[in-house]
């Protein structure tokens, strides 16, 4: 079945949710044939969006390492400081052709509700973001930041009140109201067609690299590595290159604090069992019972229970590699990139940071690397300020709370 | 009027459960449908995704559901539905968890996200143990999925579509809906949002039995937590359903 991706994906949703996904799947395979959507989608991605990203020769980094070449594709310098615009754009246009006024979307970190806000004001829809309680606490920056796009933000008290909450929430909403509305995933990950859709839209990355590593090399890449929380920075960088059998492929998942349940989210590395959640089947971090089990990463936006579906089959099938990167050794590769290159890379970006200079150094020196960067640090301020500053930021943060309260 | 009534395993407690399971029964509800707990309950309001995570938070395991079948067949009840989500028949094996439901008495089983399609063989090996598998239908499906039900002999209909609130509309739709499916020789569970006695006698000539779900489970978290006696309480709100 074309919605199965080897033993994973499928539909595993209530019967009140089939004829949203059915029209859904429809209405994208119009729109990924159609000449004047993708028209319309590509000027959203050149002038809205800021695309191509660049691809930067790591020239620094490469000479530390001495080892193989290193490029860095820039997706933290796409609008909204991530990949995720990408996905937001595609399906927020998608869902206007469908005649939607509205869209909703989950987030955990606040980075795809940023995105999906962005888009809905500037292609003029409705929007209303989930977000769960603990992660609206910790994210608070990024609540503003929906908000300020005239957003609605909807605070999740349930489960865990985190990501797989958010999306739970959706669910629910979405079984009332999809006449108007468009559920917008912002992984590569939830029933078909999500799973391909969102593969789609992020597809760009990897077609971008391709051209521009082609055009400076005049030869395709010997290693790729992604960071993986659901997967669509991998997932929209690896595309292209699945066939390519010569390119190998690595994903990069939360190693957290430590090896114990409840201390990662990894769901690869650690044999997480396969598991039916929120619409589809996958790997998930999870009871013997089948119960979500809670995670653990520095970064929010890794800090999930389950992976894409297409990604666990392409990891059952050894065509990508998995491997993962702890706290530590990330906050150790985000300060390095920072200083080599000049790089802020997300919290997230910064895993396959880690797991690159732990991998580049084995490789021979007439190899090309390539690390994506799939989002900017910048908003990880109230995160990396506090592991690695914590005495001047505290500081800081008491002097402004006083001027507020003055 | 016949009553499908419903409660969370492991809620609030084994003793609180069997507690209301016999205030339920006592009161003349014919049919029990528990819910085994789980962690992401996508199809469910927040009394009832409460009601699972204390349950779970308590230490709930899967296979605790055969003590509260025992418990509630202990309270008198004959008909007994278990429902919960794909994935705790998926972790426990498909199979496994239809025979021992079979070896449990279980009339019959509720898996909302478990597709029609039937990718799990889910349906196909109810069917083949002898234990109905229980589909969940909704007014306005299109005919080729209503032709997917034919296997089956016993429907739950989710009316959130159906009802609106306090004055019980039962739309012109929804019951064309109701009497085409007991037209077919179905057997119809329908609910959602069931909280007061006029949608029960509006909903009652069109169904099997009128599914009841978290209006029980609201009243015992309250009882619960005002520590207040849980029989009487559920008691006393299943007296305002019934008017009895």
């Amino acid at each position: 079945m074309p919605e199965y991706f080897g033993r994973y994906g499928g539909q595993y949703v209530g019967e009140v949710l089939k004829p949203a996904l059915v029209d859904l799947a429809s209405a994208f395979a119009e729109c990924r044939k159609d000449k004047k959507f993708l028209a319309e989608y590509k000027d959203l991605l050149t002038h809205y969006a800021g695309r191509p990203t660049p691809l930067l020769y790591a020239e620094n980094l490469t000479r530390a390492l001495g080892s193989a070449k290193i490029y860095i594709k820039l997706e933290g310098l796409a609008n909204t400081g991530a990949h995720k615009i990408n996905n937001a754009l595609g399906q927020a246009l998608l869902a206007k052709k469908m005649g939607k006024t509205a869209v909703i979307a989950e987030t955990g970190a606040g980075q795809h509700g940023v995105a999906v806000a962005a888009a809905c004001a500037r292609l003029g829809l409705r929007c209303e973001i989930f977000m769960g309680a603990v992660d609206a606490a910790r994210q608070q920056p990024n609540v503003f930041l929906i908000k300020q796009y005239g957003a609605a933000v909807n605070i999740v008290n349930d489960g865990t009140k985190t990501l797989k909450d958010a999306v739970n929430a959706c669910l629910k909403r979405w079984s009332a109201c999809y006449a108007d509305a468009h559920y917008l995933i912002g992984s590569a990950l939830g029933p078909y067609p999500y799973p391909d859709m969102v593969k789609f839209f992020q597809g760009v990355i990897g077609r971008e690299l391709k051209q521009q590593i082609f055009q400076r090399e005049r030869r395709l890449p010997d290693v790729l590595i992604a960071c993986c929380g659901g997967g669509s920075n991998a997932i929209g960088m690896f595309a292209p290159f699945l066939k390519n059998k010569k390119t190998r492929l690595i994903a990069v998942e939360a190693g957290g604090a430590g090896n114990k349940p409840g201390q990662h989210a990894s769901r690869i590395c650690r044999n997480s069992p396969a598991g039916i959640i929120e619409g589809y089947k996958s790997r998930f971090v999870q009871t013997a019972d089948g119960q979500a089990q809670p995670t653990r990463s520095i970064s929010a936006g890794l800090d999930y229970i389950g992976i894409g579906p297409e990604l666990a089959a392409l990891a059952d099938s050894g065509r990508i590699e998995f491997t993962l990167a702890k706290d530590a050794e990330v906050l150790r590769a985000y300060r390095c990139l920072a200083r080599t290159e000049g790089l802020l890379f997300a919290l997230e970006s910064a895993h396959a940071a880690a797991a690159a200079l732990k991998i580049i150094p084995q490789l021979p020196k007439n190899k090309i690397a390539v690390i994506n960067m799939s989002g900017r640090g910048d908003k990880d301020i109230f995160i990396t300020a506090p592991a690695l500053y914590k005495k001047e930021w505290l500081e800081f943060l008491r002097q402004e709370t006083e001027r507020l309260c003055g | 009027m016949r009553l499908m009534v419903h409660l969370v395993a492991g809620f609030p407690s084994r003793a609180g459960f069997a507690a209301a399971a016999g205030a339920l029964r006592n009161g003349g509800a014919e049919i029990l449908e528990i819910q085994i707990p789980f962690s992401d309950p996508s199809a469910d309001g927040p009394a009832i995704t409460l009601a699972s995570e204390s349950a779970l938070r308590s230490g709930f395991r899967t296979v605790d559901i055969f003590d509260y079948i025992r418990i509630a067949r202990g309270a008198g009840f004959e008909r007994i539905m278990v429902m919960t989500y794909a994935n705790i028949p998926f972790r426990y094996g498909v199979e496994k968890y239809i025979k021992d439901m079979r070896a449990a008495g279980v009339e019959g089983l509720i898996t909302p996200d478990l597709p029609l399609e039937d990718t799990e063989g889910y349906y196909r090996l109810a069917l083949r143990h002898g234990i109905a598998p229980v589909p969940v239908a909704v007014a306005g499906m299109l005919p080729a999925r209503l032709k997917m039900l034919r296997p089956y002999k016993k429907i739950y209909v989710s009316l959130r579509t159906g009802i609106t609130g306090a004055d019980t509309v039962i739309s012109a739709a929804v019951k064309k809906f109701l009497r085409g499916l007991s037209g077919a020789g179905y057997e119809i569970y329908g609910g959602f949002g069931i909280n007061k006695a006029g949608q029960i006698k509006a909903l009652s000539p069109l169904v099997h039995a009128v599914v009841v779900g978290s209006y029980f489970t609201r009243t015992v978290q309250k009882a619960a937590s005002e520590k207040k006696d849980i029989y009487a309480a559920v008691k006393s709100a299943l007296g305002k359903l019934t008017g009895s």
